[in-house]
């Protein structure tokens, strides 16, 4: 553990706006989103990174960054290409006929993606390139920074200056989820900033699913913040899940920003299950009548870990519908936090939300922060939240033990029935069958670690 | 149409029965706040140097936050800034010398009282039921009764201002051990110019044989008030407290900053209800009280046990979290709370369990009425401490709407630092269902009985906490609250 050197989140920020003018020289020329960039980091530089007197911030120090030393942007990866590739290679991936794109520190790498050339299916292009190509700039500008705020929210604003790898998404009314899509970030520690940005516009009537899933090579100290906006025009339907499984010194910020129009449906997972300082924020709006969004989140983290979930479902007209149900285990002395906030404006009657918040401490040191709210400005509506901590039932333990199950075995039994209820609601059988595998394997580290399960 | 109406203007008209003023002769210093106006308050009560100490203490750090603006904003409350500078602090009815017996209180007084039903005359009120009435009038304690049958009993019940004086030691040690002097900014501004309050103590081992009491009434114009509650139960005695309030209307808001401190040794229990009926503004939000008040019990000893039970139906804005600390082992908290909104009213309001003992239990119920265009917040904490072990959290917040205009909002805060405790939270919010409605009209209930009938039912599980004549208040007032919300 680099304890030694400490480098203060202000000097951070500092280097990442001194950086950005040779950042800038790095893009093409003809770039379009430049001016959108300096105005970025002038708002980044402006607010600064959050900090704890934020209410939204207030038990998630981000004082961990200044361990782990400073962030470069430009910094490229010091790992052979071959050994990356070998790498990618040998992961697991989800069964099933997928196509495939695949990032390295926010590259896409086209020798390991595997795509399709089927004309129903989604139409994608990596953001940079996107970008750069100013004929597609277009229908790109109509969208960015619709949903993530860069007045307010000072990490869209960093991501949006330095945004790069990502890809911009078109889901045509045709695409009727042939074939799943899978978008595999892996980071590999060359100590970086990385923003990677994601662009997806589901149009009237599609149907499509999509991994995302975001890992890192080894011990990689890395800081990925990643944004991505969806769309979701009239009865599209949408199933995004994002896995992360990255080492426990990567540091990830997200956020996920979803905008849906009439009857559609949105069913999104988060599941993370790795990373020493993770922030996930989700924010969906349900902007037209009969939207529907299926929201499911669940984080395991053990010894120096601090998982962050926060979600925000905005409930803007009638006959909305939303669905939550977050889950964590902790151990070791990890730290967890929980916030869900659903907002119900005058106008959407006959809303009918419900979150639940169930959370499992399996040690004395773990602590877990939660905060379930509802802000209800319309009368006709069904709300409800619950939260509950708690630890294993000890009859449950028993009960296994009298029928000669081992105590550790039972407990395990127990933490994974608790853990299966959010893979269960993955829609994709491939991806649920992925990450139980993940989860079992999380779990068993935390046996090897602990002791304590 | 006509009749209805004329109905409803009728119920608008009689929404807030306690608004008369009473003419009375008033000894008030001069609006503003400094370091003068805290030794004046402290020279009129004749104080020792140590309670002026702690005020000025207070007043000091209160004038610090001020200038750092350390007014709390994060409640969703909305009102313009407080100048503090335009409060009269200490406003008392004149009195020619100290009063020996109730004969010599001033009968406008007591007929103020009784005309608000509380009788100061010594008699039973209802069949058996003795109730210890401490009546504060603006700034100070005008009567307290029955306390020679308390002292019989070793129980000092008695004005603040009294107990500074006859019972410097217990004060000293208790004053400021719950709700320190620096603990909020309106705990803050009550410590440098609290008037007068209400002080209680039960020794060793007695349970106190009838309810005690305390009535506040604001009357003068242009005051504030703010006093100070201390109730003590020492190990193994047992108490229940009731506060109720009332204020004149007026157009102005008036600001009421109270301070309530409870301290349980091992054993004791204490049961602290309020019926806060402050007056709540008229229906386009003019006028009402403002009530900031920061109420904390401590459960110091094993198996002391503090309840608090409030309805709040009253003021303009109301900003309060009756906390429990549970230190002691196997110490119990409970919160019984309604609150009610109506108008433009606005409440934020909850509670909070920090649990520091082993096997501490706790109970949250609230239950949130929002109507009109009244705007209703729980906010509560629970927090469970690393040593901890078996703690118990049940929390349940439940809202009703009625009407489109209304808004109700739940923010609850869980911080869990041990494995070996179980904490749970639930909260729903929703609207009386049409069939309720239909059910009872269907039977002869006229619109608004019904929904007076729901919407008991929905508070049943806090009312039946209250000590019974207060229940019977209770009832009555979430009717009146109600009246003009339907329709």
């Amino acid at each position: 553990m680099k304890t030694a050197h400490r480098t203060p989140v202000a000097d951070l920020t500092k280097g990442w706006v001194s950086e950005f003018q040779d950042f800038l020289e790095t893009r093409p020329t003809h770039d379009p989103s430049k001016e959108l960039r300096s105005l970025a980091l002038s708002h980044f530089q402006e607010q600064g990174m959050p900090h704890r007197k934020m209410e939204a911030w207030r038990n998630t120090p981000l004082t961990l960054l200044e361990e782990v030393g400073l962030f470069s942007t430009t910094s490229a990866s010091k790992r052979p290409k071959s050994e990356i590739s070998e790498w990618v290679e040998a992961l697991e991936k989800p069964e099933g006929d997928w196509q495939r794109l695949v990032f390295i520190d926010g590259q896409i790498d086209p020798g390991l993606s595997t795509l399709s050339d089927a004309e129903s299916e989604m139409e994608w292009m990596a953001f940079d390139a996107a970008l750069a190509e100013g004929s597609q700039y277009a229908p790109i500008q109509e969208r960015l920074g619709q949903l993530a705020d860069l007045k307010t929210d000072a990490l869209a604003a960093l991501n949006t200056a330095y945004m790069q790898g990502g890809v911009y998404l078109r889901i045509p009314a045709s695409c009727q989820n042939e074939r799943p899509l899978h978008l595999l970030f892996v980071s590999t520690g060359s100590g970086s900033l990385r923003c990677p940005r994601n662009l997806v516009v589901a149009e009237s009537g599609s149907q499509s699913s999509v991994l995302v899933e975001h890992t890192v090579m080894d011990e990689a100290h890395d800081l990925t913040n990643c944004v991505t906006e969806l769309f979701l025009a009239e009865n599209a339907q949408l199933q995004w899940t994002v896995l992360e499984h990255a080492s426990e010194s990567a540091i990830r910020f997200s956020d996920v920003h979803a905008y849906q129009a009439r009857d559609s449906r949105l069913s999104l997972q988060l599941l993370t299950l790795g990373g020493r300082l993770v922030r996930n924020n989700v924010h969906v709006a349900l902007a037209d009548t009969g939207a529907e969004v299926d929201l499911n989140g669940l984080f395991l983290a053990s010894t120096g870990q601090l998982v962050d979930h926060h979600t925000e479902i905005n409930h803007a007209m009638p006959q909305g519908r939303s669905q939550q149900l977050h889950k964590s285990v902790l151990t070791g002395n990890a730290r967890g936090v929980f916030r869900g906030m659903i907002n119900v404006s005058p106008h959407a009657q006959k809303t009918n939300s419900s979150l639940s918040n169930p959370n499992l401490l399996l040690s004395d040191q773990a602590r877990i922060e939660t905060q379930p709210q509802l802000e209800i400005y319309a009368d006709d509506v069904k709300c409800s939240h619950g939260s509950t901590v708690g630890q294993i039932d000890e009859e449950a333990i028993f009960y296994l033990q009298s029928r000669g199950i081992g105590r550790n075995h039972a407990k395990q039994i127990l933490t994974r029935g608790f853990i299966n209820e959010i893979c269960d609601r993955i829609p994709n059988k491939n991806v649920q069958k992925l990450a139980y595998g993940l989860t079992s394997e999380t779990l068993e580290s935390f046996v090897n670690k602990e002791e304590t399960i | 149409m006509a009749s209805d109406n004329a109905d409803l203007q009728r119920i608008a008209d009689q929404e807030y029965q306690y608004g008369f003023v009473t003419d009375i002769d008033s000894d008030q210093i001069p609006p503003g706040l400094n370091e003068e106006t805290v030794r004046h308050i402290s020279a009129k009560k004749n104080e020792p140097d140590w309670m002026l100490d702690f005020r000025l203490k207070a007043f000091r750090r209160f004038s610090e936050m001020l200038e750092e603006q350390a007014d709390p904003t994060w409640a969703m409350v909305d009102y313009p800034k407080i100048n503090y500078q335009d409060i009269i602090y200490y406003s008392a009815p004149k009195t020619e010398a100290v009063l020996e017996s109730l004969d010599e209180v001033d009968p406008e007084l007591l007929r103020t009282y009784d005309k608000l039903g509380i009788s100061l005359a010594e008699q039973k009120r209802l069949s058996g039921v003795k109730v210890a009435v401490d009546a504060v009038f603006d700034s100070v304690s005008v009567a307290t009764t029955f306390k020679s049958e308390l002292e019989s009993k070793g129980i000092i019940f008695c004005s603040f201002s009294e107990a500074v004086q006859e019972h410097p030691d217990l004060i000293k040690k208790y004053l400021g051990s719950v709700v320190p002097y620096s603990d909020n900014f309106f705990a803050c501004l009550n410590s440098a110019v609290f008037s007068d309050g209400s002080f209680a103590y039960i020794p060793k081992g007695v349970k106190c044989p009838m309810e005690l009491s305390t009535y506040f009434r604001i009357n003068s114009a242009g005051t504030g008030q703010f006093e100070r509650t201390l109730l003590v139960a020492d190990e193994g005695a047992s108490v229940s407290y009731l506060e109720g309030c009332t204020a004149p209307m007026r157009d102005e808001n008036q600001l009421h900053a109270a301070v309530v401190e409870l301290v349980a040794l091992d054993d004791a229990e204490i049961k602290y209800s309020t019926v806060q009926n402050w007056y709540p503004g008229d229906k386009n939000g003019v006028g009402g009280i403002y009530n900031f008040v920061t109420k904390r019990g401590a459960c110091r000893g094993r198996r002391s046990k503090i309840s608090w039970t409030q309805v709040e139906t009253g003021s303009a804005i109301t900003w309060k979290y009756p906390s429990c600390l549970l230190q002691g082992d196997e110490s119990i908290g409970e919160f019984y709370s309604v609150a009610m909104t109506n108008n433009r009213q606005q409440a934020d309001t909850g509670t909070k369990m920090i649990h520091i003992g082993k096997n501490t239990r706790s109970t949250i119920i609230s239950k949130g009425i929002s109507a009109g265009q009244g705007q209703q917040s729980y906010r509560g904490l629970v927090k469970v401490g690393r040593k901890a072990e078996g703690a118990r959290n049940y929390s349940q917040c439940d809202s009703l709407l009625l009407g489109d205009q209304c808004g109700a909002h739940t923010f609850p805060y869980l911080e869990i630092e041990n494995q070996a405790s179980t904490v749970e939270h639930e909260a729903t919010t929703s609207k009386i269902s049409e069939d309720q409605l239909f059910y009872c009209q269907q039977r002869g209930l006229s619109e608004e009985d019904s929904i007076s009938m729901i919407v008991n039912g929905f508070c049943k599980e806090v009312l039946r906490e209250l000590p019974m004549e207060f229940a019977v208040e209770a009832q009555n007032l979430l009717s009146v609250s109600l009246e003009g919300s339907v329709g």
